[in-house]
């Protein structure tokens, strides 16, 4: 069971934003999304967040289609961590969380207990009863991921095939330093070793290069080219997306291609 | 709070220009209610039953309504500031209702035929509604709510109104005149029992259902795509919390005129006090909402006794220099 995506297109005001997008977020993976700026990322990720519901072509979340699905129980299965969120109000690091667990009616003392898990694994529970706005911007990042962990939180009794589930993040790391650009990635990568779909826009192609185990190459609306890391980043096809020549060489020290500009 | 609201309403019946002890005043509502045999002369009786009472409930009413709509509004907006007077809310609402007052027995008058009672009501909530569509209309891009823009435009909409209403005061006559300067400065002096129960019936709904939005309207302070990640209805959400506030604001405007700050005061006090939650928020600004105004109205009513002033003057010298600590305050930490 996978979040699949056939033949996706969106045309608003006449104007057609992708065309024909095929792809298979798959349960245990992470799939990045790799393409210039306009090529249409962020509408196919915000048509697999549901901001659009007037897409053609066929969307299914584990085996049935979309529209099969409640608003609710979507957000049951499929967590969406935003760009950065700024919040005026002067909720507390523990609030944020549990806002997660809005979809769910399974009564305040587990939802407490799912909060408390998820700020222990994303490594905020001492921030606990802080203010989000006074966090620094990995720690918003952080908490935000917490919350979003807790939204699509699964029970270790759950039927695993028929409850997959699918965190999609829209470039998490634009606004991070480096080492927490990698702390929020390996987060991902945890996250799919632990049975999760992650699907997440990048601009760092060595990040990509890294964390991912499928690439898509997307330009100007429609699929360039999609497939595993080292068959996908190569520098003829990177030259092609981007217009820059590049140099691939293997890792020095890991088993994943290295793009260096020049 | 309930113990403080009930206290509060005794006191505000025994205050006024003929002086009713407090034991007296609750041996009256508790006759009226069938509890005990009443000792009370009959004129205090009077006073108790046909005019305090009330005017205190109707406070209550107006306060309540005022502060769970100015918390819910604020809730939408995302943003602290978004009062219903100050974004042109209130202003909408009252050029309807001066409209009523002053064409009403001519051009308008068709209306009374048919809305009866409610007439001034659904006039002001008519304009209630129009005005907060507007506001969010202006102030909504893509990219979310500006604040700047929500506030600009209420204060537009505000001069507007204000404008407007100052043409219909020159073709009103001596009658009408006089309803309309106190109406634009707030009273609750109107109360009787039969505005208590129009205005009652109305401002029931928003007080009981905005709360059950309190928890999508925590999930819109995360902002729009994060709340329908979430899986709220955030479209259905926005039209149903701008009709609610609207009849809340509506009905109050209609029967006390414009008393301002109580929706950017309560809710602030509260948020100091218990966080940003709108489970607890929306029902507690609701109680020190009625609170707030029944003191205000207790001030008004004895401040320059035997004279009165104006409920809204009093609001808004509580409330003015509030709101400006709160920009001050807000631009120091640099998050307007």
């Amino acid at each position: 069971m996978s979040l699949v995506l056939t033949n996706i297109g969106l045309t608003i005001n006449g104007k057609t934003l992708i065309e024909n997008i095929n792809l298979t977020v798959t349960p245990g993976e992470v799939l990045a999304i790799l393409g210039p700026n306009g090529a249409g990322k962020s509408t196919v990720f915000k048509v697999m967040a549901g901001e659009y519901r007037h897409f053609s072509g066929e969307m299914t979340i584990n085996g049935q289609t979309y529209q099969s699905y409640s608003s609710n129980s979507r957000a049951k299965m499929i967590g969406v961590l935003p760009q950065s969120s700024e919040l005026a109000f002067p909720f507390s690091v523990y609030e944020v969380v549990m806002l997660g667990r809005l979809p769910h009616s399974t009564g305040s003392k587990k939802d407490r207990g799912i909060a408390v898990a998820a700020m222990q694994q994303l490594d905020v529970l001492k921030l606990a009863d802080a203010l989000y706005p006074s966090l620094s911007g990995g720690e918003k990042q952080r908490v935000q991921l917490a919350r979003v962990l807790c939204q699509i939180w699964q029970t270790p009794t759950a039927n695993l095939d028929a409850e997959h589930r699918y965190l999609l993040l829209d470039e998490p790391t634009s606004a991070l330093d480096l080492s927490h650009q990698h702390q929020t990635l390996s987060l991902a990568r945890e996250l799919a070793a632990s049975g999760m779909g992650v699907l997440c826009i990048l601009h760092d192609l060595n990040l990509a290069a890294q964390y991912a185990d499928k690439i898509l190459m997307l330009s100007a609306g429609k699929i360039m080219n999609q497939g595993n890391v080292s068959e996908v980043l190569t520098s003829e096809r990177i030259a092609r997306l981007y217009g820059i020549d590049v140099t691939v060489i293997p890792h020095p020290n890991r088993n994943h291609p290295l793009v260096i500009t020049g | 709070m309930v113990t403080a609201l009930i206290v509060a309403l005794i006191v505000s019946v025994g205050i006024g220009p003929m002086h009713i002890s407090m034991y007296d005043a609750v041996s009256v509502v508790l006759s009226k209610l069938g509890l005990v045999e009443s000792q009370v002369s009959t004129a205090m009786q009077n006073i108790i039953e046909s005019i305090r009472l009330p005017r205190s409930i109707l406070g209550m009413l107006v306060g309540a309504s005022l502060a769970v709509s100015g918390a819910a509004m604020q809730g939408l907006f995302r943003n602290p500031l978004a009062d219903p007077g100050l974004i042109g809310v209130t202003g909408g609402a009252s050029l309807a209702a001066v409209l009523l007052i002053v064409l009403g027995g001519t051009t308008l008058n068709f209306l009374f035929d048919i809305f009866g009672e409610y007439t001034l009501m659904i006039a002001a909530f008519g304009g209630a509604f129009l005005t907060t569509m507007l506001v969010a209309k202006v102030a909504t891009t893509q990219f979310g709510t500006s604040i700047t823009s929500m506030l600009l435009a209420g204060i537009a909409i505000g001069i507007v109104t204000g404008a407007a209403v100052g043409l219909l005061t020159f073709m009103a006559d001596d009658g009408q005149l006089r309803t309309l300067t106190f109406w634009s400065m707030g009273s609750l002096g109107g109360a009787t029992w039969s505005t208590v129960l129009a205005a009652g019936s109305l401002i029931i709904i928003p007080l009981i259902c905005i709360p059950t939005h309190a928890k999508n309207l925590n999930a819109l302070l995360l902002g729009e795509s994060e709340a329908r990640h979430l899986g709220v209805d955030v479209e259905k959400v926005k039209r149903q919390i701008i009709l609610l506030t609207a009849i809340g604001v509506g009905a109050a405007v209609a029967v006390s005129g414009m008393i301002g700050f109580v929706g950017l005061i309560v809710p602030h006090i509260v948020r100091l006090g218990l966080g940003p939650d709108h489970r607890y928020l929306l029902p507690i600004s609701a109680g020190l909402g009625a609170l707030f105004l029944l003191v205000a109205d207790m001030i008004s009513r004895t401040i320059i006794a035997p004279a009165e002033l104006p409920i809204g003057l009093i609001t808004t010298i509580i409330g003015g220099p509030f709101f400006i600590t709160m920009v001050i305050y807000r631009a120091r930490s640099n998050s307007l």
